[in-house]
């Protein structure tokens, strides 16, 4: 019988190093939410929702003052809701409701997605344009 | 005899589709700690596992495939068909390929993490093309260090499953008809072993599975 037995040489190797490419590639993103700490309110804040692969709106987030709902139909019906500063999925027909889930963006960079509907919304700052 | 064989390995193969498919759409019910989509510990993964060491490559993906289909249309909805399957399907190559040609470097655990990277690329790589946003890699790190986490725990149980059932010689004569059609020269044992009693043996193993899991959850 191949393969029984105690762990080998592949397997440790392997392991460290998905382990050291995991954490190097965690570095980015630790530092982005560090600093997405200090960041004040009056940032610019530009939430785009792409569609199939198109940018089908751009919101500037900050100037949003009352809810402004953006309701896509489609296969599957989704409703994204966009307040002062923020912007979320409010529904979605989907199965896995990952995209609701995800919960309220806020920073540059965040960003929540529903794979169904083919449908992404980011966050972008004035560093991203 | 040759018949004989034959009926058994497709008796094996539909008592291994069935556990996949109940194993994988019972993980469905395990809470994710861990709000990053494609967190999952991948069951199912261990079936594969077992159809690897004692099936054919075709059995293999015959497993795969139907567990995909049926666990979408269970679970998801079949519009991320495409998802479940470019990942279940690649693993499953890479880790027949490991098994096969690289089993003097890798351990069942460690080919199980292998399959459980290359499961978790692949259906990230999926998502970044469907969405054309490649800021869904931003998840990369973490489903990374995830897939060694649940790669190493699929592979624990499905180590001890191919062990035990390599014990019991439950395929016994299935191992032996393998290696005659790869090397044309086998010598078939006679013992014939009714089919109930398998589906006994491999019931009793999910039970012990599924113990486990819960184990693991609390």
């Amino acid at each position: 019988m191949k393969a029984m037995g105690k762990r080998k040489t592949g397997d440790i190797i392997i392991v460290s190093v998905v382990l050291v490419i995991g954490i190097l590639a965690a570095i980015p993103w630790l530092w982005q939410q560090i600093n997405a700490a200090e960041v004040d309110p009056g940032q610019e804040r530009i939430a785009i929702i792409y569609r199939y692969n198109q940018e089908v709106a751009r919101i500037n987030l900050n100037e949003v003052k009352e809810a402004q709902h953006y309701h896509y139909e489609g296969n599957i019906d989704l409703t994204i809701v966009a307040e002062n500063g923020t912007i979320k999925f409010l529904e979605s027909q989907c199965p896995d409701q990952i995209c609701v889930n995800t919960g309220v963006l806020s920073k540059p960079g965040d960003f929540a997605a529903c794979l169904p509907a083919e449908t992404i919304v980011i966050i972008e700052g004035e560093d991203y344009e | 005899m040759n018949n004989m064989n034959n009926s058994k390995r497709f008796a094996i193969i539909i008592i291994l589709v069935t556990n996949a498919i109940i194993i994988s759409f019972l993980e469905s019910f395990i809470p994710v700690p861990i709000p990053v989509p494609g967190i999952k510990l991948g069951l199912g993964n261990i079936i594969t596992m077992i159809a690897i060491v004692f099936l054919g490559f075709k059995d293999v993906l015959f497993i795969v495939l139907v567990r995909c289909f049926v666990v979408a249309i269970l679970t998801r909805g079949i519009l991320t068909l495409a998802f479940s399957l470019s990942g279940g399907i690649l693993s499953a190559i890479a880790m027949w390929l490991i098994y096969k040609k690289l089993s003097r470097l890798f351990s069942i655990k460690g080919i199980s993490i292998m399959g459980a990277i290359v499961h978790n690329t692949t259906q990230l790589t999926v998502a970044a093309l469907i969405l054309g946003q490649t800021i869904v890699m931003y998840y990369l790190p973490v489903l990374l260090v995830s897939a060694v986490v649940t790669g190493l725990i699929t592979g624990s149980i499905a180590d001890l499953a191919i062990k035990e059932v390599d014990k019991r010689g439950i395929f016994a004569n299935l191992q032996q008809a393998k290696d005659g059609e790869e090397q044309s020269e086998s010598h078939p044992k006679a013992e014939p072993l009714d089919v109930e009693t398998e589906t006994a043996d491999s019931e009793a193993k999910t039970k012990d599975i599924e113990v486990k899991t819960d184990d693991l959850e609390a």
